[in-house]
């Protein structure tokens, strides 16, 4: 048991914990990226909207993709079975 | 998804700083470069499966954009690998020590670094090389027909591919975790916030130029891409390689 923990266990949690080190925080850098991308754009194009929010907009967007992520899928007519699950 | 995951999973070779790697494999530029190929599957699967028109033609729209502009980024990257000797990403930055930002591959080879920029525009589909999805002519191309987290998945994965560009186009060309300049307040930052601040830079400039520039017709985007970008990388190819035997600079 000690050999296996040693031997497997460990280095593969140890991979999978450098493997969320780097992925989550790529998911952040992508969900401020996203108002990085308004913030610029807005005030490059002189709009006002974008500037006037201020640091509440990173809300706005979380809600944006969780109404996203929370309706309904849905899907065209006269789909095969396989081309479905590709749509995955 | 698909699109998703390969853009994650290309994360796994970029040098954050000096060590900081999660698989330090000797052949990393090969493995960015063959991931960021099966990127087209991803979008060409998802406009087929649609089983409708406009999704599919901007499906195979999109998979012969990022086809033809592959080719020019991989002479531009044969170009630096040429100057490096090494495929290791992190033998790539290393190269680049000395000298700060005058070291940088971004100067000797400052076409080649502007040909890259571009093909990476193209090759993640944003302004203005934005055909796949134009709204006006094919609704919104491939994902027409996709909603919610579906969507969703297709959105993170345009954005995380570009993330990913800007960190391979700093590395390749300004010079990954160094710094500037290597004098004392400059070089006691940790690494990692350089590169985080010269893919910061990149990202800047694709928002910059999408707030810019209108979008380019298809038959000028195909020309651009295989008249103009090909035959010149080509020609820098050969030109850094005759440079490089020339004055007996071979790595």
């Amino acid at each position: 048991m000690v050999e296996f923990w040693d031997q497997y266990l460990l280095p593969t949690l140890i991979i999978v914990g450098k493997i969320l080190l780097i992925v989550v925080p790529m998911l952040v850098a992508m969900a401020y990226l996203t108002l990085y991308e308004r913030k610029v754009m807005g005030a490059m194009q002189l709009r006002r909207g974008p500037n006037v929010v201020g640091s509440w907009d990173f809300c706005s967007h979380l809600l944006t993709g969780r109404s996203c992520s929370s309706r309904k899928r849905l899907s065209p007519q006269g789909l095969t079975s396989s081309s479905s699950c590709l749509r995955q | 998804m698909i699109t998703f995951l390969l853009a994650l999973i290309a994360w796994a070779v970029i040098p954050f700083d000096e060590g900081m790697v999660l698989s330090d494999i000797n052949v990393g530029v090969l493995y960015l470069f063959a991931i960021s190929s099966l990127g087209v599957y991803g979008i060409i699967v998802s406009g087929w499966a649609s089983n409708s028109r406009y999704p599919f033609l901007g499906a195979l729209r999109s998979a012969a954009q990022m086809v033809s502009y592959e080719v020019s980024i991989g002479f531009v990257i044969i170009t630096v690998l040429l100057c490096v000797g090494s495929l290791n990403l992190s033998d790539v930055v290393k190269a680049q020590e000395g000298g700060g930002i005058l070291g940088w591959y971004f100067l000797p080879h400052f076409p080649m670094f502007i040909i890259f920029f571009v093909s990476i525009l193209a090759e993640t589909n944003r302004h203005p090389f934005d055909l796949p999805e134009s709204e006006a002519e094919l609704v919104a191309g491939y994902q027409t027909e996709y909603s919610s987290m579906a969507f969703a998945l297709f959105f993170l994965g345009e954005y995380m591919n570009m993330i990913l560009m800007s960190g391979i186009c700093a590395i390749l060309f300004l010079g990954g975790w160094l710094p500037p300049v290597d004098i004392a307040p400059f070089n006691m930052v940790p690494g990692i916030i350089w590169f985080a601040l010269k893919v910061a830079l990149l990202l800047f400039v694709f928002i910059w130029v999408r707030a810019t520039l209108p979008r380019y017709r298809y038959d000028q985007l195909m020309r651009l891409g295989w008249k103009v970008f090909l035959p010149l990388s080509l020609f820098w190819v050969v030109a850094t390689a005759g440079f490089l035997v020339a004055f007996d600079m071979v790595p």
